[in-house]
């Protein structure tokens, strides 16, 4: 059953359906949760919630559209709401760069012990981002969406998600630690 | 060592951190059941005999409205009047402009139908369209002794009997959802909202609102609280449509029952705004080796217009039957307002086995080890007992699987194109692998809908096959008479 066959099954009141998406969906979006959240317990009530809601209003849902990045853009705004009331909320720095240069050094690391290594970097890289920051690199480079989708799914103008990209890039180069990349 | 996308570094990161694998289907489950209506029966026997009593007078054929003993309440059901609570009196609030008013609350002994309407939302900050919404916590209902219950099922729909929202202008909602596992002896409760659903981004409405609600016995004419049931004597009016897809000696693959009601109208519901039509359908049995599928309904009101529809949830009780249960059963919710009269169509597939042992078997390397979602993009054109297919692509759906849980999927997707509006689904099979399910999207519209000559098989398996592979399709069924019964209802 695939997921338009899915959503034609739950619209008429088949709730097996929602099981069949459940089980599908509940790994990325959990992972994706995790990536904003920094919390898993939390991450899983954020998407546990985030199908409930779905179900709930599954009659508004247009078959014709994909339900992956449909539903996944629902578990980034729930984490972002949820992050709003949580006690647990960090932002110490507003640098979204330190997490690019962490992922573009990942992405080249040689061995697993180093690959690791940078994974826990860039896990605590994350939790130093604001939750809003920590959502631009998670559609972005997680979900892989374009801009112009991360503009529509955030609802802020599409020059402030180039200025969040961009400048990071810029100061890619100065935040490279010394030794960083002396492979 | 391999270069990685960014993509699968952030889900290393993700999974390095993730205590193994969750199973949020358990709890899902949960909160979106409501306790069967047999088991209200089987601890309630005043009512079963209030049902039998019931369904002794649904036989006559008469159409009579229930009386004072029993109502229908959408996610509890038909309950009697003498175990209810409801509220004392409506409580509201207002913050910053907007208005939430809790209007009715209705409580048995275990369950609770709340229903509360939110005004004052202006275009700017309420976007009641999902994912743009982001409140996504649900309202709980809190009672004194410390516990609480959060809501369950339930819908959420625009004031003024709107079906669809209107976003440039904004205004409210009105939203009734059910609680499970209600204190038999509540008298007080705090419906604590943490936010409203709808809002643009988190904080741009009030939030956390606490309303305390007092529950009292029901009142004699609590009755009219509810939503009034009609049973209606099953209609014998149908018109019945028959289209055969132009392929040539399609074979019989009806046989007629001699059933004279193909579908019928039982029941329907004076749901406020909307009414809830139920019935049963009994379309004529396939031929001993044919097969029958629903396709879908079509509702059109006196002028030809397409009416939307909702469909109940499956679990609803409607008189001790659920969809869930009782695959005859069937149920749509429309809005008060079409033109008159409402044509009720009923659209069902009849397909027939192709007489041939042809099969067709292409190689396919999945490689080592497929990766979720890794898409194949195989193009392949093939004939099967002379039908012309096109494999378009294959997909691995491959989550780790923990043997004897739900969790974790081993399987292939395969998706097909035809321009042969004959060609109905086949068998997919991996060749010396056993699957554990299989399930099918045949190509069953009729030819002009926007589905059709789409086909999908899924085929998941103990663990994902791997490598080299023989793939074989088989068993071609092809679509017979489309069959529509159409019925009319006056309001």
């Amino acid at each position: 059953m695939d997921d338009s066959h899915a959503i034609r099954r739950l619209k008429r009141g088949e709730v097996g359906a929602l099981e069949t998406l459940v089980l599908r969906y509940q790994e990325k979006a959990i992972r994706t949760a995790f990536l904003i959240t920094q919390d898993e317990p939390l991450a899983q009530d954020v998407v546990q919630e985030t199908f409930i809601q779905m179900y709930r209003h599954i009659g508004q849902f247009d078959e014709a559209c994909a339900f992956e990045p449909y539903f996944l853009r629902s578990v980034v705004n729930a984490c972002l709401n949820a992050l709003k009331t949580s006690a647990k909320q960090i932002s110490l720095d507003d640098d979204l760069s330190q997490v690019e240069s962490l992922l573009s050094q990942a992405a080249s690391a040689e061995t697993e012990v180093e690959g690791r290594q940078f994974r826990a970097e860039i896990l605590s890289a994350l939790s130093r981002l604001k939750p809003r920051q920590r959502v631009v690199v998670v559609q972005r480079y997680y979900l892989e969406m374009s801009e112009k989708e991360m503009s529509a799914a955030l609802d802020i103008p599409a020059g402030t998600v180039k200025w969040l990209l961009n400048g990071a890039r810029t100061k890619l180069r100065a935040l490279l630690g010394p030794g960083r990349r002396a492979k | 060592m391999k270069q990685k996308s960014y993509r699968e570094i952030l889900d290393s990161v993700a999974s390095d951190s993730l205590e193994g694998q969750a199973d949020l289907w358990p709890r899902i489950a949960a909160q979106v059941e409501r306790k069967s209506f047999m088991k209200t029966l089987r601890t309630r026997p005043l009512m079963a005999i209030v049902l039998a009593l019931l369904i002794l007078l649904a036989l006559t054929g008469v159409a009579y409205a229930i009386g004072k003993s029993l109502g229908y309440i959408p996610g509890i059901g038909m309950v009697e009047t003498s175990s209810l609570r409801v509220l004392a009196e409506q409580v509201s609030q207002t913050r910053d402009g907007v208005t939430v008013t809790v209007e009715k609350a209705i409580l048995n002994a275990d369950n609770a139908l709340i229903v509360l309407k939110v005004e004052g939302l202006s275009h700017d900050k309420f976007v009641p369209l999902e994912p743009l919404n982001t409140c996504i916590s649900t309202e709980e209902l809190r009672f004194l002794s410390g516990g609480y219950v959060k809501s369950g099922s339930g819908t959420t729909k625009p004031l003024n009997g709107a079906m669809v929202f209107d976003t440039s202008v904004g205004g409210g909602f009105e939203s009734s959802y059910t609680y499970t596992h209600i204190p038999s002896d509540a008298a007080d409760a705090t419906l604590f909202i943490p936010c409203i659903w709808g809002a643009l981004s988190p904080g741009i409405l009030p939030e956390n609102w606490e309303l305390p609600l007092h529950f009292v016995p029901a009142p004699p004419d609590a009755a009219l609280t509810m939503m009034p049931v009609t049973e209606i004597a099953p209609s014998t009016n149908f018109q019945t449509a028959t289209t055969v897809p132009n392929v040539e000696s399609t074979p019989s693959s009806v046989v007629n029952t001699g059933s004279t009601k193909p579908i019928t109208l039982t029941q329907v519901i004076e749901a406020g705004d909307s009414y809830i039509l139920v019935g049963e359908d009994y379309p004529p049995a396939p031929s001993q080796s044919g097969d029958g599928q629903l396709v879908d309904w079509i509702l059109t009101d006196g002028n030809g217009e397409k009416v939307d529809y909702q469909v109940p949830p499956a679990d609803m009780d409607f008189g001790g039957r659920t969809m869930l249960a009782d695959k005859k059963l069937w149920a749509v919710q429309v809005a008060r307002g079409f033109a008159p009269p409402l044509h009720i169509t009923h659209r069902y597939r009849y397909v027939f086995p192709v007489d041939s042992q042809d099969t067709y078997g292409f190689e396919f390397d999945a490689g080592a080890n497929p990766q979720q979602d890794q898409v194949w993009n195989v193009n392949q054109e093939f004939q099967l007992a002379g039908h012309q297919v096109r494999l378009t692509t294959i997909t691995a759906d491959n989550t780790p699987v923990i043997t004897g849980t739900p969790i974790g999927v081993a399987g292939y997707w395969f998706r097909f194109e035809t321009d042969d509006p004959a060609v109905n689904s086949f068998t997919v099979s991996i060749d010396g692998y056993i699957p554990k399910k299989q399930q099918s999207t045949p190509n069953n519209f009729a030819e002009g809908d926007s589905l059709a000559g789409q086909l999908v098989e899924y085929l998941t398996y103990p663990e994902l096959p791997t490598g080299k592979l023989k793939v074989i399709f088989s068993n071609l069924f092809l679509n017979g008479e489309l069959r529509s019964w159409t019925m009319e209802w006056q309001p």
